[in-house]
């Protein structure tokens, strides 16, 4: 799950900065805002993945850490 | 050119023509909305797609008809719509907090569901949100496109400008900053916005993202060409971006605000006895003329205005106190009230029409003209505290409704007592016989009651 996640979110930021796209709209979006929503959309959509795949990060980085530091502890004991 | 061919008996809406896409007229005061050529591709697909009858089904957009192209106003009709009528025109100036926060949610839900059917909000208009009673409701048509893989949302500048900012300013500053809206038509500038909210707002990330980190960029790229081909946006931004809007919009609250009510509200010179008098005198009256719409000016939060509403009448509840009318909405929320409609609206300056050459938004008398005005302890306010001659406020009063229920308060009375205690009395035509006398100019008295355990009287009136 992790994984597949971990690949989505590569998939999105290369598909950002893909083929150009026109813009059909009567309003001006103005540039400023065109970039900070483009900035404010990829942390929440960063934050949204890690919230979904909590679990999976927690058991994949904090276990890792802690049988790394329970392997080093034994060796030291040893 | 619209102009040249527009038949005499169509009048067009004032505020429609930023969009190529169509415009709404009127055919003997009914509205419709043509729908040009240009916008025949976005028009079908929000049809064919299921999206309008998703969004007309759970009753978040207004509904409408196709009628015959015969009413075209214009060559370039594609087709001809009548729109659901919205019983009363209001602006996002006369919204209390929980109303124009109500208002955001409905929009952002919108974007959420169009996006599920392959379109996209163009725009993001507070102005394009109307309520019917305590329901928010959408209802332009035309605000509908395709969404286009990689696009990001044209919509989310005006967003800011026109809910998000006034949002926070009224929840983090002062809930009656509301009323800059009147002076940006286009939303509250976010510069001035990050200016004005106080710097605790620069710790919260989303007030930070949204508004102050926002407002510099758009002063950094002005006028700077983007090349938006470099950035795109996918759809799970597109709806994450939503998702925090949605977010940092519930977030926003006015409670340290609302605690100030019980005290206030609760305060009255009225014994219990007699607010029940006045109810029922006040049902009484309503009987005579059965109005379908009624105007509560001065309605504080709106129990009076409830009556109105029980007698089957689609009240607008007017005060001029913000917290008032989000207590009267929110009650109305509360109690699913789709015939109260609560405003804040300052008599003394009502909203006056806005925008482009002036017609763009229509002024607050422009839009009320109803079947009674109601008017309970207001009038010392207005002749006492605010120096307005009796003949005057008679003669607006007729402007503005056939019929008139109003509450005469004396000079004896507590509250008017407290309104003279540091000034001069210059008010010598302030009487019961003045008073009769200023508005029999403009009315005639159908019924005179007296309210019991105090000196004022209540009139029913009919305009001359």
């Amino acid at each position: 799950m992790f994984k597949k996640a971990l690949s989505l979110s590569a998939i999105l930021t290369i598909v950002c900065f893909l083929a150009p796209l026109p813009v059909y709209a009567y309003l001006d979006p103005g540039s400023g805002s065109y970039l900070i929503q483009i900035i404010v959309a990829s942390l929440a959509g960063f934050g949204y993945l890690v919230r979904a795949n909590w679990k999976q990060i927690k058991t994949r980085f904090f276990k890792k850490a802690k049988n790394e530091a329970e392997r080093e502890k034994n060796k030291s004991a040893s | 050119m619209r102009q040249k061919e527009k038949k005499i008996r169509a009048r067009l809406e004032t505020s429609s023509f930023r969009d190529p896409g169509g415009f709404v007229f009127y055919l003997d005061g009914q509205p419709y909305r043509q729908i040009n050529q240009k916008s025949k591709q976005n028009f079908d697909l929000l049809t064919n797609s299921g999206l309008y009858q998703d969004l007309a089904g759970k009753g978040l957009i207004a509904s409408h008809a196709e009628v015959s192209n015969k009413f075209a106003v214009t060559k370039d009709a594609y087709k001809i719509i009548k729109p659901q009528i919205i019983p009363f025109i209001s602006y996002p100036y006369e919204w209390s907090f929980d109303q124009l926060k109500d208002a955001a949610l409905t929009t952002l839900e919108i974007q959420e569901i169009a996006l599920s059917y392959n379109m996209s909000l163009k725009d993001a208009s507070a102005y394009n949100i109307q309520f019917i009673g305590y329901r928010p409701i959408f209802i332009d048509t035309l605000s509908f496109e395709k969404y286009r893989e990689g696009q990001t949302w044209t919509g989310y500048r005006q967003f800011c400008q026109h809910f998000l900012a006034p949002l926070a300013l009224m929840s983090k500053k002062d809930p009656r900053t509301n009323l800059i809206l009147r002076d940006f038509i286009d939303g509250i500038p976010l510069d001035l916005t990050s200016q004005l909210l106080p710097n605790a707002t620069k710790f919260d990330l989303s007030l930070l993202t949204h508004l102050h980190l926002h407002s510099l960029n758009q002063k950094r790229m002005a006028e700077k060409k983007i090349n938006k081909s470099k950035y795109r946006m996918t759809r799970f931004q597109m709806l994450s971006l939503i998702g925090n809007l949605k977010s940092t919009i519930e977030k926003l609250k006015m409670n340290h605000f609302k605690t100030e009510w019980q005290e206030y509200y609760s305060f009255t010179n009225y014994s219990d006895k007699a607010t029940e008098q006045k109810e029922l005198l006040l049902k009484n009256f309503l009987n005579q003329p059965r109005p379908k719409f009624v105007l509560d000016l001065g309605a504080n939060d709106g129990r009076f205005s409830q009556i109105a509403c029980q007698n089957g009448a689609y009240t607008i509840a007017c005060d001029i106190d913000p917290l008032a009318i989000e207590k009267s909405y929110l009650e109305a929320k509360r109690n699913k009230n789709s015939r109260l409609l609560p405003l804040i609206i300052d008599l003394t300056n009502p909203s006056p029409s806005l925008g482009w050459a002036s017609v763009e938004r229509k002024s607050f008398n422009q839009r009320a003209k109803v079947d009674c005005v109601v008017a309970l302890a207001l009038i010392h306010h207005l002749a006492i505290s605010n120096n307005l001659p009796l003949p005057m406020i008679a003669e607006y009063f007729a402007g503005l409704g056939d019929n008139l229920i109003i509450e005469f308060v004396p000079k004896e009375d507590s509250n008017v007592k407290i309104l003279l205690q540091n000034r001069e009395d210059i008010f010598t035509e302030y009487s019961k016989e003045g008073f009769e006398k200023a508005f029999q100019l403009f009315f005639n008295i159908l019924g005179r009651e007296n309210i019991n355990e105090s000196k004022r009287i209540l009139y029913l009136m009919k305009r001359k």
